[in-house]
């Protein structure tokens, strides 16, 4: 847990980051009004650590976090022991599972990490949002290289057109 | 001995037993079908050969009830590509003014240590 001085570093989480989403028919002409949807997610930054320091980037590259219990609602392989196994495992690769976290007064339960929706936000943004925050959870390292390396895996996977058959 | 620290929830133990001396340790061959003298051929003929069945008496063989492991493959490292479509948190309908359009620019960063000089 870091107060909301802190620098925003890799494994942070921002809570209610707003992403903007115009809409389909939406011109974008200079003195048009036109429409779109602001959508609120807890994020976890997923830019390196040194980028944010030095101010290398302006875009802060962050996945929405969701909790276990909500991804259990939706999903019933989630829900079951076996599909709770799996995520727990690392062998579903568009998610990473954090462990619960009983700092007191930042109680939470095991927490999602979708790494299929990533969003760019500024990164002036994100320091606001922090700093407006209080305190803030940041993964601990190696757990925090840890996540960095599972979305490395889920970016950089291969899925073959046909595969070599199994051994029987 | 390492094994006794892998704690792998995809290595499972299975007990082994091994013939030999601890000199051995780690290794599962058959201590009857070695040949260990894989350059007999270079050798006059009962120069180097050592008949392993005729000298069963003089062998001991040390059973010992070590722990091997294997790794497993379950069906559970078949990845599970699957996806849930999660709503936002919270969503709001919002109307904005566009006040200005402008072609967006490169941002280049230059690294400090550049690798130019390796």
């Amino acid at each position: 847990m870091v107060d909301n001085t802190e620098p925003v570093l890799q494994g942070d989480f921002v809570l209610s980051c707003p992403v903007f989403i115009p809409s389909a028919q939406s011109l974008f002409k200079e003195g048009e009004t036109p429409t779109g949807d602001i959508d609120e997610y807890d994020v976890i930054v997923m830019s390196q650590s040194c980028d944010l320091l030095q101010k290398k980037i302006g875009l802060v590259l962050v996945c929405p976090i969701w909790t276990l219990n909500e991804l259990e609602e939706k999903d019933e392989f989630i829900r079951s022991k076996k599909g709770k196994e799996t995520l727990r495992q690392g062998h579903m690769p568009g998610y990473h599972l954090l462990n619960k976290c009983e700092i007191e007064s930042m109680n939470r339960n095991f927490m999602v990490v979708d790494f299929r929706n990533t969003y760019s936000l500024p990164l002036p943004l994100i320091r606001d949002i922090s700093k407006n925050q209080n305190k803030r959870l940041r993964l601990l390292p190696p757990y925090r290289e840890h996540l960095s390396q599972a979305y490395a895996r889920f970016f950089m996977r291969v899925g073959l057109p046909i595969d070599i058959p199994q051994f029987k | 001995m390492i094994v006794d620290t892998i704690s792998s929830n995809r290595i499972k133990s299975v007990n082994f037993d091994i013939l030999g001396s601890r000199s051995t340790d780690g290794e599962d061959r058959d201590f009857l079908n070695l040949d260990y003298f894989p350059i007999k051929d270079f050798y006059p003929v009962d120069y180097l050969t050592f008949d392993v069945a005729s000298h069963l008496e003089n062998i001991t063989p040390i059973l010992e009830n070590e722990t091997y492991y294997k790794e497993l493959i379950p069906e559970e490292m078949i990845e599970h590509d699957i996806f849930v479509k999660m709503p936002p948190k919270r969503r709001r309908a919002v109307k904005f003014k566009i006040k200005c359009i402008r072609r967006a620019k490169p941002r280049i960063v230059i690294p400090e240590h550049p690798y130019t000089d390796i």
